[in-house]
C-alpha cells in the first residue's frame, strides 16, 4: 500500500449531505464527531464545502425535489469520493418505501460504498461503518 | 556559486524543506494541544502530512468561470511565504541578510492574502465573494497597525537589516506596546479563530477556500501552516533575541502555546467587530508606541 493511498485512508474528510431526513441521523453524526468519540484520532474531519470532501454522509430519503441535487452534488465532489448511507432511510427507504413522493433508493442515484442501518444508528455504529469502509478500501 | 548557494537556501535548509517540516510539526502541536484542551486524544504526529498527501492525490475541480489566476494564486502565495521564511531563518540561523530585508519580509507576507483574494474572486462563486469581501476588510484593518508597529524596532536600532535589529533589541515601554500590537496583527493575518471570518466554515461553508480542491487547497493550507510557524519566530527575533539556541526554542514554544490557547478560548468575531477593534484600539496603540519612542 503506497503512501498516497495510506494518507487517503488516514485523512477522510466528511461532508454532511442531508436529503430531508427527520434530523435524528444528523444529530447522531454530530454526536460521533464530538470529543467523546473523537474521530479526529483517525483523521476524520467535518468540512463545510463539497470541494474538500472525501466521504459524503447521506441521510434521509431521496424525494422528487432533491434526488437530482444528490446526483449534482456527487458530480461536484472531487474524486476519489465515497458515499456512506447513514440510517435506514438512506439504506433502503424504510417505511417510506411506497411513499408517493420518493422515486428510488440512494444507491440507484449514486454508488454507495457502505451502509449503516438503524433508526437512528448509534455513533458506535457510524464509526463501525467508517471502519468497514476503510477496511474495504485497503484490499 | 552564488546561485547554487541561494538555491540551497531557498529549497533546502532554511527554505522549503525546513519550513515544510517545521510547519508540519507546528500544525501537529496545534491540533494535539487543541484536542487535549477539549479532553480528547487528538490526531497522530503525521496527520498534517497525511492530509497534505491526500490533497495532492485528489482531483482538482474547476469552476465554470475560473481563469488562470485560480490555478496560479496558491502556487504564488506558497512561493512567497517560503521566500519570507528563508529570509527570516537565514537571519536567525546564519546571521546574514541584506539591507532592507525586513521591508521585503513584511511585503512578502502580504502576498498570500492578496493572492487568496484574487484566486477566490476569480472562481465567480457567490458565497466565495462574501469571504473575499471579508478578507479585504481584514487586510484593511490589520495592515496599517502592523507596519506602524514594525517601525518601533526599526527606529530603535536605526537599521533596516533584520539581524542588526535583532541584535540591538531593547525592552522598553514602546517596544512592549509594539510587541503587543504586532502580535495581534500577525495573529489576525494568520487567520485563526477569533479572526477567521473570511473562511468561517459554519456560516459560509469555507468562504474564500470553498472552491479550491486537491493540490490547490493543499498549498493554501500549507501556506497558512508555514505562516503560523513563522510568526512566533519573527516576534522572538524582533523582541527577545539573544543569540542562544535553547533560549530561542523556549521562547518560540512559549509564544506558540500562547497562540494555541488564545485560539481555543475565543469565539469568532464578526467582521464589523474586527474592523472596530483594529481601527479604534489597535491602530491608536501602535501610533502611541511610535510617539512614545520619540518622547522617552
Ligand atoms: S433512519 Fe430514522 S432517524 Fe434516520 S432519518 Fe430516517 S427516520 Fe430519521
Amino acid at each position: 500500500m503506497g503512501l498516497i493511498k495510506k494518507s487517503l485512508l488516514k485523512s477522510l474528510w466528511v461532508f454532511h449531505l442531508p436529503l430531508s431526513p427527520c434530523n435524528n441521523c444528523d444529530i447522531e453524526i454530530l454526536d460521533a464527531l464530538t470529543p467523546r468519540y473523537d474521530l479526529e484520532r483517525f483523521g476524520i474531519q467535518l468540512v463545510g464545502s463539497i470541494r474538500h470532501a472525501d466521504v459524503l454522509l447521506v441521510t434521509g430519503v431521496p424525494n422528487y425535489k432533491n434526488y437530482t441535487k444528490l446526483k449534482y452534488l456527487y458530480e461536484q465532489a472531487p474524486k476519489p469520493c465515497f458515499v456512506v448511507a447513514i440510517g435506514t432511510c438512506a439504506c433502503g427507504r424504510g417505511v417510506f418505501k411506497d411513499s408517493f413522493n420518493s422515486p428510488c433508493d440512494v444507491d440507484k442515484i449514486v454508488p454507495v460504498s457502505a451502509y449503516v442501518p438503524g433508526c437512528p444508528p448509534k455513533p458506535e455504529a457510524i464509526i463501525d461503518g467508517i471502519v468497514k469502509l476503510i477496511k474495504s478500501l485497503k484490499t | 556559486m552564488n546561485v547554487i548557494n541561494s538555491l540551497f537556501i531557498y529549497l533546502l535548509f532554511p527554505g522549503f524543506l525546513f519550513s515544510f517540516i517545521l510547519s508540519i510539526f507546528v500544525s501537529f502541536l496545534d491540533r494535539k494541544i487543541t484536542a487535549r484542551l477539549q479532553y480528547r486524544q487528538g490526531p497522530p504526529l503525521l496527520q498534517p502530512l497525511y492530509d497534505f498527501f491526500k490533497l495532492l492525490l485528489k482531483e482538482v475541480t474547476v469552476p465554470k468561470n475560473a481563469n488562470l489566476l485560480f490555478f496560479l494564486s496558491p502556487f504564488l502565495s506558497f512561493a512567497s511565504v517560503v521566500l519570507a521564511s528563508s529570509i527570516l531563518w537565514t537571519a536567525i540561523i546564519f546571521k546574514k541578510g541584506f539591507i532592507g530585508d525586513i521591508t521585503v519580509f513584511v511585503y512578502l507576507l502580504l502576498i498570500p492574502s492578496v493572492m487568496l483574494i484574487l484566486g477566490g474572486a476569480s472562481s465567480g462563486n457567490v458565497i466565495v465573494s462574501l469571504g473575499v469581501s471579508r478578507e479585504i476588510k481584514m487586510l484593511l484593518s490589520y495592515e496599517l497597525p502592523l507596519i506602524t508597529a514594525t517601525l518601533v524596532p526599526i527606529l530603535n536600532s536605526g537599521s533596516l537589516k533584520l539581524i542588526e535589529i535583532m541584535q540591538k533589541n531593547t525592552l522598553s515601554l514602546p517596544s512592549i506596546l509594539s510587541f503587543f500590537v504586532l502580535f495581534i496583527c500577525l495573529y489576525a493575518k494568520s487567520g485563526i479563530v477569533p479572526f477567521d471570518a473570511p473562511e468561517a466554515e459554519t456560516e459560509i461553508a469555507g468562504g474564500i477556500l470553498m472552491e479550491f480542491s486537491g493540490i490547490l487547497l493543499g498549498l493554501i493550507k500549507l501556506t497558512k501552516q508555514v505562516f503560523m510557524s513563522l510568526f512566533p519566530a519573527f516576534l522572538v527575533g524582533l523582541y527577545f533575541f539573544d543569540g542562544g539556541v535553547v533560549s530561542f526554542v523556549i521562547k518560540y514554544l512559549m509564544i506558540l502555546f500562547f497562540i494555541i490557547i488564545f485560539k481555543n478560548i475565543n469565539p469568532r468575531l464578526k467582521i464589523i467587530q474586527v474592523m472596530k477593534f483594529f481601527w479604534f484600539i489597535i491602530f491608536p496603540l501602535s501610533l502611541l508606541s511610535v510617539i512614545l519612542l520619540f518622547i522617552l
